[in-house]
């Protein structure tokens, strides 16, 4: 017997930090999260799923769009005449979401109660799914420590919504332990809210499936789902499955001191393969990161805009499912910045001066004052996420002052030279 | 720092050429170099040397890239100096003077982390660095901060670089503006934030949409439930329009079929049989006479065919055989005279030829010998062959004999005359002979060598330790001569004397003292010296032996020496005689190795090639024995068939000795002979063959006829045979024809029995119509066919009406259709029916309506699953996205361009005092006293800005300055940079490259004085094309204050900078 566990659909959010631009495959990436879903549906086909676990978060919380909801129930009927039943917890997202008050759902798909823990049992299967839905958004007790004891002769599984003891980059919702869930005496932990993949124990076993698709470029590499392949009441084997429409990967590229700007997008362009490569002939949407000393760090300080669109360019060359997120410039001059500070001229001092700015919050403070009238405009949506934007933001200011260190101290240093 | 020495060891043009920069402390050090001299190589070289030479050099024309090499030696502010060779390469290029590594460190905080750009910004200064800088002084106006700010990097570009990055802030964000970059981006985020929940399908909106569906649905199945009503009514009625006909035409077959009497039993088709049987009666009556008729005929046929008697039991085959047989008989009769004839002729033919012959046997004894002719030819060619093989045996034997001789007379004449005959004898027995072997003549070879060299190595020996014993009693003389050395021997012979002469001189004290004579010692004199003299003697000759150990240690080496020589000459004269006896071995094993042969050997190396010889008479020995056994073989076959021979041609009535022309005259004359005889012998053989054949026939012809035919028994037997034919096929063909008529009679009798059995069944089948019928002869039962027929006709209408009633009653029964008819009136029917097709037609339309109205909510409430929201959030998210980095690029420059702003401020805060001051010395001097001074300002902005003031008092601002006045300008402000650098700092060569070369001559006088000041404090490389301007350095500096170099076009193989020092 087979059973498939899934969490963190996240169904019809879209993928963050997408920036167009001419030869970007846009239409590649159109319904990521809906195709990875159907994925999961032929997963379950092929692989005689009897039973599909989704431990959560099926819609994002501030999705409002009641066609996810039809979406969603419609594509489960796949299922239904294959017989693989199908049991769904509410997770954070869920317990927020205007969708799940109003979807009717299929009859073989079963919802947990979000009211007290709940037990469905599959007799034929032999298999019991033990589980609560979150109320609301924020549940800050420990579910699992109300989970009732397991019945004997069955094979049960508790499915949850939970951080755990915290996880980085998740906020946490339904704590709880490891020895807690071991404590409960399951056969198996289907856990959610992680969008990482995680094999927390194997006695017995508690994995996070991570999420069907990756959403930004912090959540790289393979997203799927977890076959539980269960034998004679025991698991007999845990596997993943890639079932992401849209790969994110993280392109790191260094650079020699001697290249010129043009070698730097030489060298982005033969990584860009390299990934697009391993990728399995999915969509990539890559992160590219240039990193090194290098001479070409002057030119391309000057217009990073410029060569992140010769990257891009060079990017519709290497492949036409690929999208360069972004091109992160994290070249450096061929100088020291602190031995040009130990100097007493004018250079120096604007070294020292950044060195100090760096040093002292409360100058930054008065930095970040400049933007007031910034601050003022940004909507909320570039001061979340990946990248975000907090002009108020000590960290946030730490880091343009590294960008004005790099634009400006090579400017300077090179200010009186012969072209 | 200060560079005292730069050596282009190998760099450009330049190969192991110097600059030597550290002659006179605090002067200018000019170098002046033409066009072409390699002034720029010599400026790229100092920045290769500090900074490394760049990867793609164009200094490498001359000398390979990896071979490029500049030196130089620095010294620091301290006075500590520091040799250092920078190469090209990529790791380890600063080496010092022997080629080892050196930390880059040791140059890079000298150069406080200087890059080449930003040293060639500070330190060296071209004229159209000047140019571009003064200009950019005018662009900012003179704003004091930006100019000394630009003064103290170097530059010209602050100016451009704050603009630039003022420009790009200004273009991505101004607060109250629209179309800047980020105020857009920010509109198209919150465009697409709407876009997003427009898109969005609410849950009411779904369920709305499901509800009116539901409803939809439940109309459509009103209107489909009120048509099947309708046309289930519609159904009945046409039914009964359809029935109503036929069930009245039902009602009336059924009476008429009543009124019609009882019904008759009678088959359908009794007419026919009734016909068919009476004529089957008729018909039968009739055939059965004709056969008794034709049976009698047949009966009386047979009767009257004759007996065949025997005839027939006679063998078919042996009648054929006798008439084939009468014709041989008849032709052989007649041949047979003219046979006998033929034969008698020639046997008196060959009697003749025997005669003639005269061969003494009869022919036939002739004729088995002759059966032996192929054995005689035979014969004598054996013979022919074996003659020619005894030829040929004889000559070989004879041939061999005379080479053995050859080589035994060769031989021979080696050996001496007197043993010539003894060793013939020997050789003649050569075979059973022991000679010795090649083997072993080679061994004694082998043997006699090695003691010939013994006896060399002996002798050489010898004479070598003969030598070398004389030398040594040479030598041992000449010691002896040239002093008679003392050896050990005689220092103890000495000293045993003195021992001696002492031991008698105590003897005498001790007497003396127990004498007890005072004054008297008791000794001699004489024995005294005598004793004294001894141990003189015994002390010198020990002296003399420590003084001549050397001479006495040769004399005993050489003693020693000779004694060996002869000890080894002994041993080598015994190694003589022991070789002296082996020679005497070897000789007498030698001759005793000869002594089978009888003759007395020489040297071994001589007897080789005689023993091959005699081995080839051995060789030879052996080929005459076999010839002559071939002989004897020979000979012996000749003989064995001469013998055959003549028993062969006895047979033929030959003498044995007969020749082989003879024997084959004989064999050819006899063989035609044979052939007529032969031809005799045939002819007899077929007439007595006919004779037997005739005898044969006469008596079976007869046997025959006797027991068949004895009427022709007593005829010839040609004719009996003819007849005995003839009655032989009369009677088969009799038999053939009474088969035939009894086969037809059997055939006659089995119709008639058929044709009386047909008339019998026709009787029952007529007996059955008439039970059936009730009738008891034709005519009734014709009549009651008639009645039977129209019955039938009318059943056959009515059940067809029933048929389609059933068909049309759509299932119904008779009776059920009955019932739905009864009192129907056929036109209110019609109507009805007529007003059922017309709604029908009205519903049809509206369900139709209802149905796709249905469709399309469903269809509806299906495309809701796709969403238009997920595309328009990604394109909140492509927005979000750009803003996010529009926004970081702006933080970023305008963070950058306020910082600058700012440290541009606190520079001109801090250095205004100083720098200022000392530039307002400078300046009047670079601008020959037309300008007192300079002065800051405040334009019309409020900003603070650098003012010239005249002598007269008046300021003037930047832009009125002429174009040399702000070279002016620029470089007083640059060299009160300078000053101040060198205060907090190490100080650095200033690198001037023809700064000069656009001022008059009284200008540049002015500045290479000012030059000449800086040089004090900071070392000062001035590079010049012009002549002219070393000149005026001349004078404007004096001897002291000036170093002079040349560099030398360097056109020869090897460039050399010459250097002058003058004055």
């Amino acid at each position: 017997m087979k059973i498939v566990h899934a969490s963190d659909l996240h169904l019809d959010s879209p993928l963050v930090g997408l920036e167009r631009y001419e030869g970007a495959p846009v239409e590649a990436i159109r319904g990521a999260t809906r195709r990875a879903f159907e994925n999961l549906m032929t997963l379950c086909l092929e692989e005689r799923a009897a039973l599909l676990l989704i431990a959560g978060d099926i819609y994002d919380g501030d999705w409002k769009d009641y066609s996810t909801g039809l979406f969603f129930a419609s594509t489960l009927s796949r299922l239904r005449d294959a017989g693989t039943r199908v049991v769904v917890v509410r997770g954070n997202h869920d317990a927020a979401s205007q969708i799940t008050k109003n979807l009717r759902l299929p009859p073989h798909v079963s919802e947990l109660s979000k009211e007290r823990p709940q037990t469905i049992r599959f007799e034929d299967l032999g298999v019991a799914v033990h589980g609560q839905s979150f109320r609301d958004r924020s549940v800050k007790e420990d579910l699992a420590v109300r989970y009732p004891h397991p019945l004997r002769d069955y094979f049960n599984v508790g499915l949850l919504h939970t951080s755990l003891t915290g996880r980085e980059g998740h906020d946490d919702y339904a704590p709880s332990t490891p020895a807690t869930l071991q404590s409960r005496g399951y056969d198996y932990w289907a856990l959610g809210h992680v969008h990482r993949r995680e094999v927390v124990s194997d006695d017995p076993y508690i994995v996070y499936s991570g999420n069907l698709q990756g959403r930004n470029a912090r959540e790289t590499g393979p997203k799927g789902a977890t076959v539980v392949r269960v034998e004679e009441g025991r698991v007999a084997g845990i596997e993943h499955r890639a079932l992401d429409v849209v790969r994110w990967v993280t392109c790191n590229v260094a650079v020699a001191e001697s290249d010129g700007a043009d070698d730097v997008v030489d060298h982005c362009r033969a990584e860009l393969a390299r990934v697009v490569e391993r990728a399995d002939g999915r969509t990539v949407a890559a992160r590219v990161i240039v990193r090194g000393t290098s001479r070409a760090h002057v030119e391309i300080a000057a217009e990073p805009d410029k060569w992140e669109r010769e990257i891009q360019a060079a990017a519709t060359d290497v492949a036409d499912e690929l999208w360069v997120e972004r091109v992160s410039f994290g070249l450096r001059a061929p100088l020291d910045p602190s031995l040009l500070a130990g100097r007493d001229d004018a250079i120096g001092q604007v070294a020292r001066a950044l060195f100090a700015l760096k040093e002292d919050e409360a100058e930054r403070g008065t930095l970040g004052a400049e933007f007031a009238d910034l601050r003022a405009k940004l909507p909320p949506e570039a001061r979340e996420g990946l990248d975000a934007v907090r002009l108020d933001d000590a960290d946030f200011l730490a880091g343009a002052l590294d960008d004005v260190e790099r634009l400006l101290l090579p400017a300077l240093a090179a200010i009186g030279a012969e072209e | 720092m200060r560079i005292a020495r730069l050596d282009l060891l190998a760099f450009g043009s330049f190969s192991a050429s110097s600059l030597v920069f550290d002659r006179k402390p605090g002067a200018i050090e000019l170098v002046y170099g033409p066009n072409e001299a390699g002034k720029s190589t010599t400026l790229r070289a100092i920045s290769g040397l500090l900074f490394g030479i760049p990867e793609r050099t164009r200094d490498a024309h001359h000398h390979v890239p990896g071979d490029l090499r500049i030196g130089a030696v620095l010294e620091a502010k301290g006075g500590e100096r520091l040799e250092v060779v920078r190469r090209k390469g990529r790791k380890g290029t600063l080496r010092d003077r022997d080629d080892h590594p050196l930390d880059e460190a040791l140059l890079s905080s000298m150069l406080g982390g200087a890059t080449p750009e930003l040293f060639e910004s500070l330190f060296g200064l071209t004229h159209d660095g000047l140019r571009t800088s003064a200009e950019a002084l005018l662009a900012g106006r003179g704003h004091v901060g930006e100019s000394l700010f630009s003064a103290g990097v170097g530059g010209r570009g602050v100016h451009e670089l704050r603009v630039r990055l003022s420009r790009e802030a200004d273009e991505l964000f101004v607060a109250r503006a629209r179309e800047r970059k980020v105020n857009k981006a920010i509109a198209e985020v919150k465009d697409a934030r709407d876009r997003v929940r427009n898109a969005a399908t609410s849950p009411a909106k779904y369920l709305e949409q499901q509800r009116a569906f539901e409803e939809a649905s439940a109309q459509c199945t009103v209107l489909s439930d009120r048509r099947t009503a309708l046309v289930a009514e519609q159904a009945q009625l046409r039914r009964v329009i359809q029935v109503l006909p036929n069930l009245r035409r039902r009602a009336d077959l059924l009476s008429r079929l009543e009124a019609s009497g009882p019904p008759v039993r009678l088959p359908s088709d009794a007419a026919e049989q009734r016909r068919r049987a009476a004529e089957d009666l008729a018909a039968a009556a009739r055939e059965a006479g004709r056969a008794a008729e034709l049976e009698a005929n047949l009966e009386r046929e047979l009767s009257d065919l004759a007996d065949p008697g025997s005839l027939l039991s006679i063998d078919d085959a042996l009648v054929k055989g006798l008439v084939d047989r009468r014709g041989g008989y008849v032709r052989a009769e007649a041949d047979r005279p003219k046979l006998e004839a033929k034969a008698l002729t020639i046997e008196a033919s060959v009697a003749k030829s025997l005669e003639r012959i005269g061969v003494s046997t009869t022919a036939a004894a002739l004729r088995v010998s002759i059966q032996s002719g192929a054995r005689i030819r035979n014969l004598a060619n054996r013979q022919e062959r074996v003659e020619e093989r005894v030829g040929a045996a004889r000559r070989a034997l004879a041939e061999a004999r005379a080479r053995r001789e050859h080589l035994v007379l060769a031989l021979i004449a080696a050996v001496d005359e007197s043993r010539r005959a003894a060793v013939r004898a020997s050789l003649d027995r050569a075979v059973e002979l022991a000679a010795p072997t090649l083997e072993t003549v080679d061994r004694f070879t082998q043997e006699q060598d090695a003691l010939e060299s013994e006896l060399a190595r002996i002798r050489r020996e010898r004479d070598r330790t003969r030598e070398r014993r004389r030398d040594a009693e040479r030598r041992l003389d000449e010691l002896r001569r040239m002093q008679d050395v003392p050896s050990e021997a005689d220092l103890a012979a000495s000293r045993r004397a003195r021992d001696e002469l002492f031991g008698r001189v105590r003897a005498s004290v001790e007497e003396g003292f127990s004498l007890q004579v005072p004054g008297s010692s008791g000794i001699d004199a004489k024995r005294l010296d005598e004793y004294e003299s001894a141990v003189t003697a015994a002390d010198r000759i020990a002296d003399r032996l420590r003084r001549e150990g050397e001479h006495v240690a040769r004399r005993a080496g050489l003693e020693a020496e000779v004694a060996a020589g002869a000890e080894d000459e002994c041993r080598l004269d015994a190694e003589e005689r022991r070789r002296d006896e082996a020679v005497l071995a070897w000789e007498a094993a030698w001759i005793s190795a000869w002594s089978s042969v009888g003759l007395r050997p020489k040297r071994p190396a001589e007897m080789r090639p005689w023993v091959r010889d005699f081995l080839s008479i051995i060789e030879s020995d052996r080929g005459v024995a076999a010839l002559g056994a071939e002989l004897a073989d020979a000979e012996g076959d000749l003989a064995k068939v001469r013998r055959e021979w003549s028993d062969a041609v006895a047979a033929l009535g030959l003498r044995p000795e007969s020749s082989r022309d003879e024997a084959f005259a004989v064999l050819d004359a006899t063989t035609e002979l044979f052939r007529q005889l032969d031809e005799a012998e045939r002819l007899r053989g077929r007439i007595e063959g006919i004779v037997r054949d005739s005898k044969e026939f006469g008596q079976e012809v007869s046997t025959l006829c006797r027991t068949h035919l004895p009427e022709a028994e007593h005829l010839a037997p040609a004719e009996a045979a003819l007849r005995l034919l003839a009655a032989f096929e009369k009677a088969q063909n009799d038999r053939a024809v009474r088969k035939r008529l009894e086969m037809e009679l059997a055939q006659v009798k089995k119709e008639r029995a058929s044709w009386n059995e047909r008339r019998q069944d026709a009787d029952a089948q007529l007996a059955v119509l008439f039970e059936l019928a009730g009738a008891t002869d034709l005519a009734t039962l014709e009549e009651a066919e008639k009645r039977a027929e129209a019955q039938r006709v009318l059943r056959e209408e009515l059940q067809a009406v029933e048929e389609q009633l059933v068909h049309a009653g759509d299932g119904a029964s008779l009776s059920d259709l009955e019932d739905e008819a009864r009192g129907a009136d056929l036109d209110q029917v019609r109507a009805r029916s007529r007003n059922i097709d017309r709604d029908l037609e009205e519903l049809s339309e509206a369900i139709d309506e209802a149905k796709e109205d249905v469709w399309r909510r469903k269809r509806g409430i299906g495309s809701m699953e796709q969403t238009d929201a997920a595309e328009a959030s990604a394109v909140l998210e492509d927005r979000v996205a750009v803003l996010k980095r529009h926004v970081r690029r702006y933080v970023c420059v305008r963070l950058a361009a306020s910082i600058l702003e700012r440290e541009i401020e606190r520079y001109r805060r801090e250095n205004q005092g100083p720098i200022l001051t000392r530039a307002s010395e400078l300046f009047p001097r670079l601008t020959l006293g037309r300008y007192a001074g300079l002065r800051v300002g405040i334009d019309d902005d409020g900003e603070a800005v650098l003012e010239c003031l005249r002598t007269d008092g008046t300021a003037v601002r930047i832009e009125g300055l002429s174009e040399a006045t702000r070279d002016g300008l620029y470089l007083a402000l640059r060299l009160a940079s300078l000053e101040r650098y060198t205060r907090g700092n190490e100080p650095m060569p200033l690198i001037l490259d023809d700064v000069l070369i656009q001022f008059d001559d009284e200008r540049a006088s002015a500045a290479l004085a000012v030059l000449g000041e800086v040089a004090r404090t900071t070392q000062v490389l001035f590079f010049t094309h012009h002549a002219r301007l070393v000149e005026l350095a001349r004078v404007a500096l004096g001897p002291d204050r000036l170093s002079e170099h040349s560099l030398i076009v360097p056109v020869v193989a090897r460039a050399s900078v010459a250097e002058s020092a003058r004055g």
